[in-house]
């Protein structure tokens, strides 16, 4: 039967990749995940997304540790993601916005406020 | 910015010869700062966005951050407004990455759920943003500091604002109380994409300002990350919150069969299909009957389907021929319509 078809290779998938967090998927079931993209398109990619979510799983985790996060942090911090997420993640962990430093702006006008100072254009700073 | 270069012009008349190179310089100048300004700042008027002229959640933490460390500390500050009291030094385990010496906004959104909370998306726009504060939540938001080819992230937490200056109030970085101009913020947030979440329980009634699909979709990740009773409060808040919502009862369905409970489940895919006959809710309720040992029922359901979509297409047909197979209704209970 198809259903069984299903939960036995991902339960063989899980296996191999030892994860914990895992759930079987009913093929007749639709899910939440799936249904929250209702585009039939985007609908197709989250069903896709379930299936890759096991092995973006360890993709992740291995990008996250060698950037420098440690083994057991990583391991509870992709088993915090979703499939989508993985799966989305897997792909642009380098690209995505890291949210670190607060950098002032202003420092690159205040350089070529200088620059020009010291061309002799300008006379800003000795005025003061 | 303006004032000061106009007044270099007229404050240097003496050095006539070098003109056409400082025009040149401020042309220059003038570009480089008109890369990153954008159309809607001429719009970045504060006080016909809501009533209230002045507001300020004087009451939400504040953590000063670490270097590089905004996310834990922004983090910190929105689940310390809604009652999850957790230092940056611990979300900074959960959040941190030392490579990219920043958070990722998926990973702000995956503590959030460690922690029992959502981290729900709100709609791009600055009303939507005030309305969220008015109502007394902190609003974490993506900025970017830099310029769009040279991004600088930063998060920040939007706590009030003073109509009257036309500035917004911010706990960010190392400043308790930073006050940005309206055009500065849009700006910022801009170039991240109007990136914004908002903190909330599921257990708890959702924020006047999101949506039911924002919510639902937040509320998701519960299910594959097993925290499975999280997102079933999530799905029931939704349900009280936004009852003619279908999708809602559905995903309450989800949790519930997930969880054995077929007859919950049926009963909220009634629910949902009273309010809208949608195909992935009539396949879910021939599924649930199956299991529950009614073929004909289930096969009543699948005759229900108006239009079957592309994506659904194996999935009915499975549970069709599981219906088929199954023939009759073996229980009592299975009288139920369609």
């Amino acid at each position: 039967m198809r259903k069984q078809k299903t939960f036995l290779s991902g339960l063989l998938v899980a296996a191999m990749l030892s994860v914990t967090s895992w759930m079987p998927a009913h093929a007749a079931m639709v899910t939440t995940e799936q249904m929250v993209s209702v585009q039939t398109e985007q609908m197709r990619d989250a069903q896709v997304a379930q299936v890759q979510g096991f092995l973006a799983r360890a993709d992740v985790k291995q990008q996250l540790e060698a950037l420098g996060v440690a083994s057991d942090l990583a391991d509870q911090r992709v088993a915090a993601l979703s499939d989508a997420e993985l799966q989305h993640l897997s792909k642009t962990i380098g690209e995505q916005p890291a949210g670190g430093d607060v950098i002032v702006v202003l420092g690159v006008i205040f350089v070529v406020l200088i620059v020009l100072e010291l061309l002799g254009v300008t006379h800003v700073f000795s005025r003061f | 910015m303006t004032s000061l270069i106009l007044g270099l012009i007229s404050g240097n008349a003496r050095r006539r010869a070098l003109r056409p190179a400082f025009s040149l310089a401020c042309a220059l100048l003038f570009a480089s700062l008109n890369a990153c300004a954008l159309p809607s700042l001429q719009k970045a008027q504060l006080k016909p966005v809501i009533a209230q002229p002045v507001m300020e959640l004087t009451q939400t933490p504040f953590f000063p951050q670490e270097i590089h460390q905004c996310g834990p500390a922004a983090l910190a500050t929105v689940l310390g407004a809604d009652g999850v009291s957790i230092m940056p030094e611990s979300l900074a385990d959960q959040v941190y990455i030392p490579g990219r010496e920043g958070s990722l906004q998926a990973e702000l959104i995956s503590a959030s759920r460690r922690n029992s909370r959502m981290a729900v998306r709100l709609a791009p726009s600055t009303e939507t943003l005030l309305q969220t504060i008015a109502e007394g939540r902190p609003v974490l938001m993506l900025q970017n500091l830099g310029l769009k080819s040279r991004p600088a992230w930063h998060y920040a937490v939007l706590i009030g604002w003073n109509g009257p200056k036309n500035e917004l109030i911010l706990r960010s970085g190392r400043e308790r109380r930073q006050r940005l101009s309206s055009a500065r913020f849009l700006q910022t947030w801009e170039l991240a994409d109007r990136w914004a979440v908002v903190i909330a329980d599921p257990s708890q009634p959702p924020p006047a300002t999101v949506t039911p699909a924002d919510w639902i979709a937040a509320a998701a990740p519960f299910e594959s990350t097993g925290q499975i009773e999280q997102a079933e409060r999530a799905y029931a808040s939704a349900t009280q919150r936004w009852p003619q919502e279908s999708l809602a009862w559905t995903a309450l369905a989800n949790v519930r069969y997930a969880q054995k409970n077929l007859e919950g489940a049926e009963q909220a895919l009634e629910a949902a299909i009273a309010i809208k006959p949608e195909a992935a809710a009539l396949n879910n309720l021939a599924q649930v009957r199956l299991e529950r040992g009614c073929g004909v029922a289930a096969l009543a359901a699948l005759d229900r389907i108006e239009s079957v979509p592309a994506a659904l297409q194996s999935a009915i047909d499975d549970t069709r021929a599981q219906a088929r197979q199954l023939g009759a209704d073996r229980k009592i209970h299975c009288s139920a319509a369609p």
